[in-house]
């Protein structure tokens, strides 16, 4: 009887042990998916947003980002940028910040700016381009060239925009 | 017999196999989204705050924000009514949205940019008479917080406005 249990046993120790790779591979697998960042994925997001808002996570804020650069509310992104900017002096979510407030002065109805925004928008800019933060830096020297909430200056701008290491014209709207 | 223990031993493969499946899934919280008052969806309202500068949809909206789990991305909404409407419970909210961030840390958590921002906001509020924003903001100078201490003309923001 003794000798059957033991035999039974190890028989089924052997098939978990053989079965064990492939159901590795299943478990990585079913993570993988579970790790797409979807708009409908919206336990990943939600996820994210916690680890943004309770651990001023980095990487989370940058995959988080990726998601809200296509959505058509980006704005909401905004308080995100605000909380990783003000707690980690982190250079993108200071850009984001002046593309965020940028995006609400550039929607219906035109021509109306607040000027607080727009002081601030232009003090993080400021903030991104001090931290060496290339986007900025190009996107400083763009509003230079414009004379776009600061006054205009072709020639910082012009330097600017070549030293962003960005390709002058490239982008340039 | 040694049929009957081939079946006991696919039997205890099998459930095995089950176990670490049932083990491994993840079951996310299926998410569903509703407006507090149960009137209008929130996409719907959204979409009329940001094409039309709806105010009766931005109030609707900040209800309907109760039930969301990150309720600061209603700055967003505030912001833009704000700026482009002049609307003062915006200028109001756009304050509260901010605080309302910072009070679970129990500390500050806002570069000095940031605090200015908003206290302008809290102060375009009460000058455009907004009886709340003039509330918060004469609680904030008579405790002297964020702004510098003045009881008098804390007294003076504060009086004919109760909860």
């Amino acid at each position: 009887m003794i000798k059957r249990f033991f035999l039974i046993a190890s028989i089924n120790i052997s098939l978990l042990l053989i079965s064990l790779p492939i159901l590795l591979v299943y478990y990585n697998y079913n993570q993988q998916m579970l790790d797409v960042l979807t708009p409908k994925n919206e336990y990943l997001i939600r996820k994210l947003k916690s680890d943004i808002v309770l651990r001023y996570n980095v990487t989370a804020y940058n995959r988080l980002r990726t998601l809200y650069v296509y959505k058509s509310n980006e704005g909401e992104f905004l308080i995100y940028s605000l909380i990783i900017a003000n707690k980690n002096h982190y250079p993108q979510a200071y850009f984001d910040i002046y593309h965020g407030l940028k995006f609400i002065d550039n929607l219906p109805p035109h021509n109306i700016s607040n000027t607080y925004s727009t002081k601030l928008m232009i003090t993080y800019l400021m903030k991104a381009v001090s931290l060496n933060h290339k986007q900025s830096v190009y996107e400083l020297g763009k509003l230079y060239l414009q004379g776009k909430y600061v006054s205009q200056d072709s020639i910082l701008g012009e330097k600017l925009i070549n030293s962003s290491g960005f390709l002058k014209g490239h982008l340039l709207h | 017999m040694k049929k009957r223990n081939y079946i006991i031993m696919v039997a205890f493969f099998i459930t095995g196999i089950l176990v670490f499946c049932q083990f491994c899934r993840d079951n996310p919280e299926e998410i569903v989204t509703v407006t507090g008052n149960n009137t209008r969806p929130i996409e719907e309202l959204k979409r009329l705050v940001l094409l039309k500068g709806d105010k009766k949809a931005f109030d609707e909206l900040m209800i309907a924000y109760f039930n969301e789990q990150y309720t600061g991305e209603y700055l967003f909404y505030a912001l833009f009514m704000a700026n482009k409407y002049n609307y003062p419970q915006a200028y109001f909210d756009v304050y509260q949205e901010l605080e309302n961030l910072e009070s679970p840390y129990g500390r500050s958590i806002y570069e000095k940019d940031t605090r200015g921002f908003m206290l302008e906001y809290l102060k375009k509020g009460a000058y455009l008479g907004h009886g709340q924003s003039k509330y918060e903001l004469g609680n904030l100078y008579m405790e002297g917080k964020y702004l510098p201490k003045d009881t008098v003309l804390g007294k003076e923001l504060m009086a004919g406005f109760s909860f």
